[in-house]
């Protein structure tokens, strides 16, 4: 019984990888928060197709949100940092390499935080910012991909008469969805979303949801969560997680119904985490 | 997918370069403030110096911690010698040489003896100022803490302080000089003309006189002015004092006073000091309060010898040295070579001294900010 | 016992007898415990520090504002006496004088440039008199008494060369010493200077005469040379002696009735309370022999009351000032002909720019004039004087004047601006350095190096006040005199700087002063700015110094204002630097000139009151107008201070 659940574990991941193309992958990656001294991440493998929602589960502290920060090099931020093994190759790049442009990555992988953040202006000038730092300044441009995103976001019909109002008078589920509008106002290759829904009621997180799905059309996505539904309602494949390693990886699926490893069983079913 | 070529290749020369060229003049800017003060600071230290040190023996000029300030003796002889002699000592010398020709004499004030009188002075004045202004403070601040309520009387009256707190000295200094100098009461054989009334009480008088240009007149004055800095802080480091350790305390049936003597003082004792610290750095370094309340330029004699001749009440009722005070004067003295190591050498030393009272500060406010963390 | 702050945890004392409070001491039926004294003793604490805090205020609210009913009589006192109108003619005398004086400056200028050799002979043959005089006079009483002709001219010949070995040994500086004390601007002896000297006075010696001819020759020579100039700057001064002589024939009239009014006002004083004090002692049945001598004072004071007929003495004002129009309209012209005749363009610099000024000044002074005829024809004495007039009197007056002869005038005006523009022009200094090295630190600076620039720039704080402005004396106030009249910094608007001490000398110790309080607060605003904002930035791919701008700086931008108040309060109020810096000229600075106003020297609301203080007697209404300044600043540091806070405060909720 178990060899079969593998066999079809792997069958179905090389189907996957056959019909979609890897935009990310993840060889043998190890980080650390402090110098090297304990390893956060402890060699960590995976590949991430395109234009699927990708999901990462697991307990607290088990290092999803840290690889999800590796993945547009946010942790450079943190002085004691540091890369222990292995490499990141998105598109065909190592993220890690001399060459590469922290700041033109963090372009193209974008990302969307647990507690949304928009800033303290207006809608109009949320969405615009990425353009504008971008040195894009033509209004007409501007204009257009600000109402394509925010469409996009499904905010266009509950913002199009106050794009100049503050940001901060919408509501949360709203701000949430601008801050996914002003990721993709950039045009990412892939999206992060480090636990977008953890912050929001019941009926926000639906639309947020709903809006994933219908991006995954367009964008990678690879999203953190805490929770086992919210997973399985969007995601195509989970990885899921435990003390630094990646325990099982495959199609959401698979992972739901006949989870290869015990661990992941207990995790899914509630026994711990 | 073609590896090698490489997505994320940097493209942003320009904003590099406006990034570097942006960071850069921020930089700039922090460091000409420090380059500025290093300069100030090094300026009055290289003219200083040589006056707190001499070339023979001791090589510490005692002289200059230990004496009053007097005038310079300055001549020629008949050969066209420059001599240069301290009031004092000229007398001395005069009376051994009764014969020296003495051409074309005049007199330097300030710019002989030393910096003790100023010294005291300054010292005494904290001294006091500091009693009377953390007995009031600490009291104040822990009562508005500790007893009472966050209603809207109480933060308005919070807020009150605070802003006194920004109030300038200068006004601080009118205030203490219209009050201290002239209106406060004090007790006197004989009734001033300028007092606004007065009452007998058995062979004295009440006598709202006030207590002229003196010690008292001036501590109270820093008194007033530091009042508000120390009770701001103090509370903001009775406060920072978590909630969870008084109700602890009060859960294990301690009264009120007992519970902010062993729960709460203790913890914000380290905030308390540095608030005192912070206080004497902002009393030392003033000078148009002690300049209106305080001091006189008349003054030579140390304040002590009052204590020693008339007693308490003259002592403080006496005018004082102040070593900002002096230096103010200093600094009005007539452009002349000879003056300068005294100018310079009495700046230096004020300067050193309120320093070392805001290194203390700062680097008591950073331990406990470091040790703040419950 | 009552515990307002933590009710919940409040042990009970009343419902049930085991958990009964503890008594204390009982004392006058009120029941001590120690946690009652001791609430007790810090709530008087409390209070007392508020009741000192608020009694400031009372105070200074009292004194400053017993000063506007006392101004109000002062100034009617001078109008119905007249010394306003003096006053205003006083204004235009100042105004001549000024011109006068810059016409003299020029001309002696001219006369030193051209003529100064001659001029310096005169002084050094004057030094050699004296030297001749004490050394030769022996000698020169022996030459004289020679009468055989060839032992003379040997005699003369020795004489001769005495006098010259002994002039010529005075070493230069010191004749230096002698020229420069009297004429600061030879700074040169020239060889031919001296040896002619030294010949006058050989001459002096042989003659044995008073000055010798020569000497009056020269400065004969000089006056005749100067011409046209010399004519010119004697007109003007005459031209003025109409003006002069109305100013005193009005000084006369007006200043006995001020006097006298003053007296009365003293008197009605004195009487008032003397008044009072006899129906006190009638009340209380003193012995007689009291109310006798009170009586007795009374009646002396009634007597002292000097009767004074007011309209009377006006007339003779109104009949003075009638000629006005006509002296100022002849001053003017002949000012205009005696400048016409000035000669155009001078060899010398130094003529050539007073020359200008004085041209400027004579513009200036028809102004003043044109003013001043109309402010003279408009004015009557019996018009009153409301308090309206007397508060815009002060806060609108441009003028603040003590300790003159006549009468003081309190106008805020020139301190006011005085303060405003050192404060504003150190701000500008200050603030982009400070905002610039709060971004540093906060945004871009390495922890362990903010970790030091920090306390550091905070450290700036505690320098005292009178440490910098002793610096500023001593050291800024030279240099930045000399590096304005650098050739290479003279594209700066307003310089070559005039004047040691002056504004921008004040404002640029001040922005020192400012720039660490403004950093501090603003690298506060700057702190609280949540860290989501900057993530959120720089995952889109924006660069650090694009976040700090676009995102981080908007975002605490009310913290950053308020820092930026709190910094122009804390100049505002600052005292010992401007006293000492700023050089104390109570004038509103001439915004004429453009920027370069800062080379000006001005003076503050703090300073005036640390300058002023000791020459007021307790009670006085110059007193009481210093009180009203203290009041003036309190209100401005006060509003500051709230506006602050609560920025500051709704920033942090």
């Amino acid at each position: 019984m178990h060899d079969m659940s593998k066999k079809i574990t792997a069958l179905s991941k090389t189907t996957k990888n056959r019909e979609a193309s890897t935009v990310i992958e993840v060889d043998d990656i190890g980080f650390s928060y402090d110098l090297g001294k304990t390893e956060t991440l402890k060699g960590i493998s995976m590949e991430i197709p395109k234009n699927q929602v990708t999901a990462l589960i697991g307990p607290s502290g088990c290092g999803k949100s840290t690889l999800l920060r590796c993945l547009n090099r946010m942790n450079d931020l943190i002085d004691t940092a540091k890369i222990t093994r292995g490499a990141i190759r998105i598109l065909g790049q190592d993220i890690h390499a001399a060459e590469v442009d922290a700041i033109e990555l963090r372009k193209q992988v974008g990302m969307v935080f647990q507690k949304y953040n928009p800033f303290p202006k207006s809608i109009y000038d949320n969405v615009a910012y990425g353009l504008r730092i971008q040195g894009v300044k033509k209004k007409s441009i501007l204009d257009e991909a600000v109402e394509r995103s925010l469409r996009n976001a499904a905010l266009w019909d509950e913002a199009k008469d106050r794009l100049k109002d503050s940001a901060l008078g919408l509501s949360g589920g709203q701000q949430q969805r601008l801050c996914i509008a002003r990721t993709i106002a950039v045009r990412p290759k892939v999206i992060l979303m480090d636990e977008p829904c953890s912050a929001l009621d019941p009926i926000a997180t639906a639309k947020v949801e709903e809006l994933m799905l219908e991006l995954r059309k367009e964008f990678t996505i690879v999203i953190v969560t805490h929770s086992m539904q919210q997973a399985s309602r969007i995601s195509d494949r989970t990885a899921f997680f435990y003390l630094g390693e990646l325990v099982e990886y495959a199609s959401t699926s698979h992972i739901f119904t006949s989870p290869s490893v015990k661990q992941t069983e207990d995790y899914i079913s509630g026994r711990f985490g | 997918m073609n590896a090698s070529e490489n997505p994320f290749e940097s493209k942003r020369n320009w904003t590099k370069l406006r990034e570097k060229l942006g960071v850069g003049s921020f930089g700039i800017a922090t460091y000409f403030i420090l380059f500025c003060a290093a300069l100030i600071f090094g300026q009055i230290a290289y003219k200083g110096l040589p006056t707190f040190f001499k070339s023979e023996a001791p090589y510490v000029n005692t002289e200059f911690f230990t004496s009053n300030p007097e005038i310079l003796r300055v001549w020629h002889d008949a050969e066209g010698n420059k001599f240069s002699m301290p009031d004092k000592k000229f007398d001395v010398w005069r009376r051994d040489n009764p014969d020296a020709v003495i051409l074309d004499p005049h007199a330097l004030n300030y710019s002989a003896g030393g910096i003790a009188g100023p010294l005291i002075g300054t010292a005494l004045l904290v001294l006091f100022c500091m009693i009377i202004a953390l007995s009031i403070g600490i009291s104040a601040a822990i009562y508005l803490s500790e007893y009472c309520g966050k209603g809207r009387i109480m933060s308005m009256i919070r807020l009150s302080i605070l802003n006194l707190a920004g109030v300038p000295s200068i006004v601080f200094a009118l205030f203490g000089w219209g009050i201290f100098c002239h209106a406060a009461p004090a007790i006197v054989d004989h009734v001033d003309e300028r007092s606004l009334f007065a009452f007998s009480i058995g062979s004295n008088y009440l006598s709202f006189q006030g207590w002229g240009t003196s010690l008292l007149a001036g501590s109270c004055t820093l008194a007033i002015m530091v009042l508000p800095v120390i009770i701001t802080a103090c509370e903001e480091s009775l406060r920072a004092v978590p909630k969870g350790f008084r109700e602890a305390s009060f859960a294990l049936g301690s009264s009120q006073w007992q519970t902010i003597r062993k729960a709460v003082l203790p913890y914000a004792l380290p905030g308390i000091l540095t608030a005192t610290v912070l206080g004497i750095t902002r009393v030392a370094g003033e000078t148009a309060p002690i300049m209106l309340t305080a001091t006189s330029t008349d003054k030579t004699d140390m304040p002590m010898q009052a204590l020693q001749n008339e007693g308490v009440w003259a002592f403080f009722t006496q005018s004082v040295q102040a070593l900002p005070f002096h230096i103010y004067t200093l600094a009005k003295l007539p452009d002349d070579p000879l003056s300068k190591p005294m100018q310079n050498g009495a700046t230096f030393a004020f300067l050193l001294l309120v320093m070392g009272f805001a290194f203390v500060s700062i680097l008591l406010r950073n331990r406990v900010r470091k040790k703040l963390k419950w | 016992m009552q515990v307002a702050a933590v009710p919940a945890n409040k042990p009970k004392n009343k419902s049930a007898p085991t958990f009964k409070g503890k008594r204390g001491l009982r004392l006058m039926g009120l029941n001590f415990t120690t946690d009652g004294v001791v609430k007790g003793f810090f709530g008087g604490n409390a209070y007392l520090a508020i009741l000192a805090l608020l009694f400031i205020c009372v105070f200074l609210l009292k004194s400053g504002l017993g000063f506007i009913p006392g101004y109000r009589v002062e100034l009617g006192e001078a109008r119905i006496s007249g010394v306003e109108l003096t006053n205003k003619v006083r204004y235009e005398l100042t105004g001549y004088k000024a011109l006068l004086a810059r016409v003299n400056q020029a001309f002696i200028a001219e006369k030193r440039n051209r003529f100064g050799d001659e001029e310096s002979t005169i002084y050094l043959y004057e030094e050699f008199e004296a030297l001749v005089d004490d050394e030769f006079e022996d000698a020169m009483e022996t030459y004289l008494s020679i009468n055989d002709s060839p032992e003379k001219e040997a005699a003369c010949a020795r004489l001769c060369k005495d006098i010259a070995d002994a002039c010529n040994n005075i070493p230069e500086k010191k004749l230096l010493q002698a020229l420069t004390r009297r004429l600061p601007e030879l700074r040169k002896v020239s060889t031919n200077a001296k040896d002619q000297a030294i010949a006058l006075a050989q001459d002096y010696a042989l003659n044995d005469a008073e000055t010798p001819h020569a000497v009056a020759e020269i400065s004969a020579q000089i006056s005749k040379e100067m011409g046209n100039f010399n004519t010119a700057v004697q007109a003007i001064k005459s031209a003025g002696k109409p003006l002069i002589q109305l100013e005193s024939e009005l000084t006369k009239h007006t200043a006995e009735s001020d006097r006298i009014l003053k007296l009365n006002r003293q008197t009605s004083g004195s009487i008032t309370a003397l008044e009072q004090g006899l129906k006190k002692a009638k009340q209380r049945d003193e012995p007689p022999v009291i109310i006798a001598a009170i009586e007795k004072r009374l009646k002396k004071s009634r007597g002292s009351f000097i009767e004074i007929d007011t309209e009377a003495r006006i007339k003779a004002v109104y009949q003075a000032i009638e000629n006005h129009d006509l002296i100022v309209d002849t001053l003017l012209i002949k000012i205009s002909k005696a400048f016409n005749s000035l000669p155009a363009e001078l060899e010398n610099e130094l003529t050539n720019v007073t020359i200008e000024q004085a041209h400027k000044l004579n513009s200036e002074f028809a102004i003043i004039v044109a003013k001043q005829k109309e402010n003279i024809s408009a004015w009557r004495h019996d018009k009153s004087i409301t308090t309206g007039n007397t508060l815009a009197a002060f806060f609108f007056g441009s003028e603040w004047q003590t300790g003159s002869p006549w009468q003081d005038i309190y106008g805020l005006m020139p301190l006011f601006t005085g303060s405003l523009l050192v404060a504003s022009v150190s701000l500008l200094f200050a603030v982009p350095l400070a905002i610039g090295a709060a971004l540093y630190v906060n945004q871009f600076a390495h922890k362990r190096e903010a970790a030091l620039v920090k306390p550091g720039i905070e450290f700036i704080q505690a320098i005292p006040s009178v440490v910098l402005g002793l610096f500023g004396v001593l050291v800024l106030a030279g240099f930045l005199k000399d590096w304005s009249h650098s050739p290479l910094l003279s594209w700066i608007p307003g310089f070559p700087i005039t004047e040691r001490l002056n504004v921008l000398l004040a404002a640029l110790l001040l922005a020192f002063m400012a720039a660490p309080t403004i950093f501090t607060l603003a690298e506060d605003a700057l702190n609280n700015v949540p860290k989501a904002f900057t993530e959120a930035s720089l995952a889109m791919g924006a660069t650090k110094l694009q976040t700090a701008i676009n995102v981080i700086l908007p975002a605490s931008m009310p913290g950053i204002i308020a820092a930026i108040m709190l910094g122009f309060g804390r100049v505002v109020g600052e005292t010992m630097v401007v006293l000492m810096v700023a050089g104390n000229k109570a004038k509103i600075p001439e915004f004429s000139e453009g920027i370069g106003i800062v080379g000006q020297p001005v003076h503050t609301m703090t300073s005036i009151i640390a300058q002023e203080y000791g020459e007021v007697t307790e009670g006085s209404l110059h007193w009481q107008a210093l009180f009203m300044v203290g009041l003036v600043l309190f209100t401005i540091s006060l509003v500051i201070n709230s506006t602050c806070q609560r920025v500051l405060n709704s920033k942090n909720r």
